[in-house]
């Protein structure tokens, strides 16, 4: 009895030691398993460089706005697809990274900057929502209705709805508000790290603020021509007030040629893919414009493509030789280290000139639209030769008054220094109905194995299609549509 | 405690010390007289025994009066009293397998006693194969298992899948141990910006070292492995020395190889557009060469790269139209291999220790690999109880490879006014690579300016092992065993150097470092007991601990800042990445095997596992299998029925997590900007309660030996469903993630796998010939992909055409999908899309189909490969055809060769006439068969086969570019000569035997690119095959090897 009291005593003592140690072991085990290499969680300035450095921020300028460029009449494609955009043939897989990119990298960080920012980081938090409030914009200029009320929570809603375009506008009105509200509670924070784009400057950003709010109550052109004039010119008075007064405040990425930071336009320069659109160039080269040299590039030699002087490019279906004149690499925006420019004083200013034109002020708009062209050849001609020109331009172009100015005018105008920004000159002439510029627009000819070239359709395209990973993976959620179906606010 | 030990000890030892006083000798034969080795000699009633030597003879102290019991493996035991000079003849027992496999955790088993596939190749066989690398050498000589190898580039690696693919997003390589202790098998194929063809680590395996390789096909015969082998097992057992005389052998082989196969292209047209040369494009829609063209005017080149910039007006267009295949030649293609091994046995110990090299000089220019190889193993009878063993592998490879994208990337742009063999120096003006192109790097520049990536791994594998017979029935076995290697990469583009990514000539170098650290520890009691005369139970219990740590940190600078420097320091730029992790698991298992009367056996197996890598208070998980087979040929009686058996199992498997999948951690964003460090949520989220995926698998098998086994037949038909799988589930991107981690996947795969082989089928006058089929089919269904109606995950995506291969519910693993022509009368979703007619507009132009659809699959139909020894005299004499049976290729590397006008599709071309200067005669058309909107057919419109047809409309048609893989090759034929004793005597050598065999000399195949055999996919874990991107050749060779035994 005796000797079994001890065995039952030992085996309880072994079991329970095996039992402690082995739960002991897998406690260690456990550890093994923390990832060594990324945290999980960061501090908002980190998450503040990669979110300006992804999304539209970085496909703005090269393979994003070239394509679109080349539905506006800039560009033309050369070669591979940019002939099937040239013919309008897009397919749901094209430029599927300005939608994926824009809600995976830009939104999905500042996101998480919102939300996980400390008391004392509001300043994060407001360049954060105004930062949102831009690639919303950028996307529903491009997409129209797009999720985001339901948008980046997988786990409460994996197939999020899409939001009607009203209400994405009205999403972006308040996060700008918001921006703005966040920036003054965090005036006296301490200094903004990781701010890549304006360096942590808070009056910046929130000039910037109004300045997107004016652009987007000006998408409203045709719903609301009244309303979104008025509410225009009053962000417009807020942005001047809160010192975007001159091309220094320009919302722009500081591109320096390193290989970190390179100008994405160099791509298609060297892959010769989008070219100048022989329409555009022929225009530009008759009016003796003193941009010709800041806008496309002459040169030839040790360049991977030779663009030949005066060359552009038929918008059809016909494979190009290559030489043609091109964007990139002695221009002002197709250079290594040339900005690509989100939204700027110019702009501002030629949204005033249209804003002003609708609500019947003539005169202010003619000062603006003066203004505005003034303002974008002295910021884009490098050239001492092309400054030169810059006089006869003016007169000719930028010496409006109440009598002479026009609707047409003010928006030929703002195409001609749109030039790159091809989102917002999409969103231009898509408001217009592709009236202006005036002559410069044609639907695009298919030529392929027939004798004589036909159009490819008998209206002109109105937005890129919805991804196909959205189709595969959210189909019941996406709008049904088509290249010629109109966005919502512009129906 | 410690007393009682050493009383235990005392009694061990003094029972070994019994009196001996005679010494019996004898030599041991079979019925032929011919010396049988190794042969058991055992004084009955005792532990008092030895083994024969070479010649067959044995010495024996012994008692005066004692019996001796002789047995040897595949022959009939038999009992002589003890004395001198005795001669023994054992008769061989045609009813015993006369084959002992090792299965899992390196347990030896007579075969007859398991009941799940195995497949044992030995030493001679892996021989016959005559290449570097072990994997490739079984091509053709198992059956049940898909062997590809990724290129032709020396030292590239091998992609092995056993039974079909089971995981959609994780690992589908089975596990590989050597000498019972599992290794790595990593395949680290990008440095960040490249990819090249990395190695998986199986292959620094030593060919020569290698007895014997048994591949573990099913579930029952790798549950015991645990996790590691859900995908099956391939066990390696390397050489042991023999009891006799020091035997030293030697090895010498060199071998020459060349590409087997190219692209197929067009030969004819030269550089320019609309038919008339221009430097306005690299691409080959210029004037036809053999219509004497001649530079324009105002052409300025340097036309030989010399440097010098000439005008070369009016002068002939040169052209070389086969820099593909001379590229493809500029190395030697050479491999040297030695190999000297020294083994030998006292009574107590065996040793073999070897030392081998090999230097092989790729087919392309400064493309190397070498290898060097040290093992030594020893086993050790320390006493009657305890054995010890302990082996050290060193193991040194390294090399000089070519990143693939990169050589693709040139030599499909490669402009064939130069030529490739000597276009390759610095431009005197610029400083520069003398570029054929502007833009583009020539891969002749890459291999002549020191491009390649240089790495050098260094890997020890030791292991020891100890086995304690506690008493008759019970003995502990405890084996630990470690693999450590590290491996260095440096790769830089120096100065003058196009390079892509920047798009400058400042040059860049990546450099890498991976640690890798695997330790595992396995004990095991093992319990034989004999119930009565008709049961024998065989059993045993263990523990296993695994560790793993895994470590690579790359590092990529842009820009050097002095030139000859080639230091990741010395650059304006640096990248770095760096992955780490570790993990551990813990098991417990046991195994239970019954047989009654020698022809019925069951055998259950049962493992827990807890693995590190899933959630914590859910860290366990058990799997089962259980098998049976018996043997009716000990109840059905026929003449012609040697032996025969069936054989059923049942296994789960299972296989844990990826490591730290639980959390959601944010991932660094390298390089930092301007000082900013950036962090971006990752595109997974973290699963806090992932659960392990399961496999099950049933297995019927029959095995049967007819006519004494002249003809042997061994084949499985085999069910697996792997369900819960961890899957990357793709979901909506405006969820903010491109992917939740979930068990959700679920593949099914369904096959056979059977050998027959008819042994000595001929055995006339000296002639013997043994022809053997090994035939694999699988069929795999993939049953769920994801959920919210998700049910498609791709697994590769073309590179240059928008072919893609996808895991797709209701297809088989690996469905190509693309897009195809525009036809009437039938949807893309329609299975058969393909046979509708064409729709043609009223001009008779094809065009593409709005959506994608399938159009084929990479599976094959089936695997065969047909192995066959000769014999005659001193000759022996075999060949290996190997056949694989559908299965396509996307040829994607053709789709952008059409574009720049190199394909043979472009051979016939429509020039428009009315372009100035434009060749005449070059008016091509073809007429497409097909009908109108209406259904009305159109067969006599035709549509002119123009640049803009080609590269818009033909080219964008993926249909034109899924190709029948099917192959047929002589993976392998030899002639060897064995030089007679008699010569050899007077010169105190044992044997010698010299061979000449040739690899991969023959193949037929329908397929227009490089050998279809090629994964582009490189040997990672997951490597899909099916997507010829990089299009590398494959090579053959011919080779020569002496080898002597001393």
């Amino acid at each position: 009895m005796k000797q079994r009291f001890k065995i039952a005593l030992l085996a309880t003592v072994v079991s329970t030691f095996l039992f402690t140690s082995c739960e002991k072991t897998l406690d260690k085990m456990a550890v093994l398993n923390k990832n060594e290499n990324s945290p999980t969680s960061v501090i908002p300035s980190a998450l503040l460089t990669q979110a300006e450095l992804s999304g539209t921020f970085t496909s703005q300028g090269g393979f994003g706005d070239g394509p679109i460029g080349v539905f506006n009449g800039h560009f033309a494609g050369n070669h591979a697809t940019g002939l099937s955009y040239n013919q309008y043939q897009l397919t749901n897989g094209d430029l599927a990274g300005l939608f994926t990119g824009g809600y995976q990298s830009t939104l999905m960080n500042l996101k998480q900057i919102i939300t996980t920012a400390q008391a004392n980081e509001r300043s994060y938090v407001g360049i954060a929502q105004i930062l949102t409030a831009y690639q919303l914009g950028y996307m529903t200029s491009i997409y129209g209705d797009i999720p985001w009320s339901q948008a980046l929570d997988v786990v409460k809603f994996p197939t999020p709805k899409y939001d009607a375009q009203v209400d994405i506008y009205a999403a972006i009105q308040k996060l700008l508000a918001d921006g703005i509200a966040s920036l003054t509670a965090g005036a006296s924070e301490s200094a903004i790290n990781g701010d890549f784009l304006y360096g942590g400057n808070r009056a910046k950003w929130k000039g910037l603020a109004y300045m997107l709010s004016a652009r987007y109550y000006n998408h409203f052109s045709k719903k609301d021509p009244a309303g979104s004039a008025t509410n225009a010119i009053a962000a417009i008075a807020n942005a001047k007030a809160a010192g975007f007064t001159s091309s220094s405040a320009d919302f722009k990425m500081p591109y320096d040629g390193s290989t970190t930071l390179y100008n994405p336009w160099q791509s298609t320069f060297t892959n010769g893919m989008y070219v100048a659109n022989k329409a555009f160039l022929d225009y530009i080269m008759a009016d003796n414009d003193p941009r010709l040299r800041a806008f496309f590039t002459s040169n030839s030699g040790t360049v991977p493509i030779r663009p030949a002087y005066g060359l552009g490019k038929l918008q059809d279906g016909d494979v190009g030789t290559g030489a043609y004149m091109s964007i990139g690499d002695s221009t002002y925006y197709g250079q290594k280290n040339s900005p690509v420019l989100f939204a700027t004083y110019f702009e501002m200013l030629f949204i005033e000139a249209e804003a002003n034109m609708r609500a019947g002020n003539a005169a202010a708009a003619a000062t603006a639209l003066n203004a505005a062209v003034a303002a974008h050849l002295n910021q884009v001609i490098s050239f001492t030769a092309d400054k030169a020109g810059i006089p006869t331009y003016i007169a000719n172009h930028g010496a409006e008054t109440a009598a002479t100015v026009s609707m047409a005018k003010i928006m030929t105008e703002k195409y001609k220094a749109m030039l790159a920004q091809e989102v917002e000159t999409w969103m231009d002439v898509k408001r217009h109905a592709y009236a202006y510029p005036v002559g410069m627009q044609s639907i695009p000819n298919v030529s392929n194995t027939s004798a004589s070239k036909v159009p490819v359709a008998s209206t002109y395209i109105q937005r890129l299609l919805y991804t196909q990973s959205e189709l595969d993976k959210n189909g019941t959620n996406v709008p049904t549509v088509t290249i010629f179906s109109k966005l919502p606010i512009l129906q | 405690m410690r007393n009682f030990l050493f009383f235990v000890c005392m009694v061990v030892f003094a029972s070994t010390a019994t009196a001996q006083n005679t010494n019996t000798t004898g030599k041991i034969t079979d019925e032929n007289g011919s010396p049988i080795v190794g042969a058991s000699v055992l004084e009955r009633g005792t532990r008092n025994g030895t083994l024969s030597k070479n010649d067959g003879t044995f010495t024996l102290s012994t008692k005066a009066k004692a019996t001796l019991v002789i047995s040897s493996l595949g022959y009939k035991s038999t009992t002589v009293a003890a004395g001198s000079g005795l001669r023994v003849q054992l008769q061989s027992d045609v009813n015993a397998l006369s084959e002992v496999v090792v299965t899992a955790l390196g347990i030896s088993r007579d075969k007859k006693a398991i009941s799940y596939s195995t497949q044992t190749i030995n030493a001679e066989s892996i021989a016959a194969g005559g290449k570097s690398n072990l994997m490739d050498d079984l091509s053709g000589k198992v059956s049940g298992v898909q062997i590809t190898n990724s290129g032709g580039q020396a030292g590239s690696g091998t992609t092995v899948v056993i039974r079909g693919y089971n995981s959609l997003t994780g690992n589908n390589q089975p596990l590989y141990v050597v000498d019972g202790v599992p290794i790595d098998n990593t395949a680290s194929a990008t440095n960040g910006q490249y990819s090249f063809p990395s190695a998986n680590r199986a292959v620094d395996i030593n060919p020569d070292d290698v007895d014997n390789v048994t591949i573990l096909k099913g579930g029952a015969a790798t549950a015991l492995y645990g996790i590691q082998a859900a995908n099956g097992a391939i066990i390696i057992t390397t050489k042991k020395g023999k009891v006799g005389k020091a035997n030293i052998d030697f090895n010498y082989s060199r071998s020459a190889a060349s590409a087997n196969k190219f692209q197929d292209v067009t030969r004819q047209w030269l550089r320019g557009s609309s038919g008339i040369y221009t430097t306005n494009t690299s691409n080959m829609w210029g004037p036809n060469a053999f219509s004497n063209p001649v530079f324009p005017k105002g052409s300025l080149m340097d036309l030989v790269g010399d440097g010098v910039v000439k005008d070369v007006t009016g002068l002939p267009i040169p052209f070389y139209p086969n820099n593909f295949e001379n590229f493809y030649a500029s190395g030697t293609g050479i491999t040297n291999r030695y190999n000297i091994s020294v083994s030998g046995a006292s009574d107590k110990t065996t040793y073999f220790t070897s030392l081998s090299r090999l230097d092989q000089d790729g087919i392309i220019l400064n493309n190397r690999y070498q290898k060097t190889d040290f093992m030594f193993n020893f086993n050790s009878q320390i006493t009657d109880r305890l054995k010890i063993g302990a082996k050290f592998n060193y193991i040194n490879t390294g090399g000089n490879r070519y990143a693939q994208d990169l050589l693709s990337y040139s030599l499909l742009y490669y402009i064939n006014t130069f030529d490739i063999m000597t276009y390759h120096t610095t431009n005197l003006a610029t400083g520069t690579e003398s570029y054929w192109n502007n833009g583009q790097s020539s891969a002749m520049w890459m291999a002549t300016h020191d491009g390649g990536e240089k790495y050098n791994v260094n890997r020890l594998l030791s292991n020891f092992d100890a086995s304690y017979k506690i008493s008759r029935d019970l003995r502990l076995d405890y084996k630990a065993g470690m693999d450590q290697y590290s491996e260095g990469r440096e790769q830089h583009d120096m100065i003058g150097t196009w390079n892509y990514a920047s798009n400058n000539f400042t040059g860049s170098i990546t450099t890498g470092n991976i640690q890798n650290t695997q330790l595992n520890s396995e004990l095991i009691l093992h319990f034989d007991h004999k119930f009565g005369q008709d049961f024998q139970l065989r059993s045993f219990a263990g523990q296993n601990i695994f560790y793993k740590k895994y470590d690579a940190l790359f590092n990529s600078g842009n820009s050097f800042v002095l030139p000859n420097l080639y230091d990741i320091t010395n650059t304006q730029t640096q990248t770095v990445s760096h992955g780490s992790w570790s993990k551990q698991t813990l098991g417990v298992y046991g195994d239970v095997q019954v047989d009654y009367k020698n022809y019925l056996f069951i055998e259950g197996t049962l493992r827990e596992d807890w693995s590190s890598t899933l959630p914590r208070n859910n860290m366990g998980f058990t799997y089962p299998s259980v098998s049976a087979g018996y043997v009716f040929s000990e109840h059905i009686k026929a003449p012609w029925l040697t032996y025969g058996k069936v054989r059923v199992s049942y296994a789960g498997t299972s296989n844990d997590a990826p490591v730290n999948s639980l959390e959601t951690s944010y991932s660094n964003v390298s390089p930092a900007v301007l000082g900013n460090v950036r962090f971006t949520y990752p595109s997974t989220v973290g699963n806090p309660t992932i659960r392990p995926e399961s496999t099950t698998q049933q297995e019927v098998g029959l095995d049967l030996g007819l006519f004494k086994r002249k003809v042997t037949f061994e084949a499985a038909y085999y069910e697996k469903r792997s369900f819960d799988q961890i899957i990357y589930a793709p979901v909506s991107s405006v969820t903010g993630v491109s992917s939740t981690l979930i068990n959700l996947g679920e593949t099914t795969n369904k096959g056979i796998d059977a050998t027959l082989s008819f042994n000595n089928i001929v055995n006339v006058k000296g002639f013997t010939w043994t022809s053997a089929f090994n035939f694999s089919r699988n069929r795999s269904m993939v049953v769920k992909v994801g959920d919210n109606g998700n049910d498609k995950v791709t697994l590769r995506n073309g590179y240059w055409g928008t072919t893609e291969i996808d895991a797709v519910k209701g297809q088989p693993f690996g469905a190509i999908y693309g897009y195809a022509w525009k036809r009437y009368g039938k949807a893309t979703t329609d299975a058969d899309y393909l046979s509708a007619p064409l729709l043609l507009d009223a001009n008779g132009n094809p065009s593409k189909a709005a959506t994608k659809t399938l159009l084929g699959n990479t599976s094959p139909d089936f695997i065969l490969g047909w192995n066959n020894t000769m014999s005659y005299k001193n000759f022996n004499f075999g060949f290996t055809i190997d056949w694989k049976k559908g299965g396509n290729v996307a040829n994607d590397f053709n789709s952008m060769i059409t574009y720049s006008g190199k394909s043979f599709y472009t051979d016939q071309r429509y020039y428009d006439p009315t372009v100035a200067g434009a060749p005449a005669n070059v008016l091509s058309t073809r007429i497409y068969s097909g009908v109108n909107a209406a259904g009305q057919v159109i067969n006599d419109k035709p549509v002119q086969l123009s640049k803009t047809f080609y590269t818009t409309v033909f080219r964008a048609i993926d249909e034109n570019y899924v190709e029948d893989a099917t192959w047929f090759r002589l993976r392998n034929i030899y002639i060897g000569y064995t030089v007679p004793d008699k010569i050899l005597k007077p010169l105190h050598i044992k044997g010698l035997d010299l061979t000449f065999s040739g690899r991969n000399v023959w193949l037929k195949t329908p397929y227009t690119g490089v050998d279809p055999e090629v994964s582009a996919g490189g040997a990672s874990a997951n490597a899909t095959t099916g997507m010829d991107i990089a299009g590398i050749p494959s090579s053959k060779s011919w080779d020569f090897s002496v080898k002597v035994k001393f």
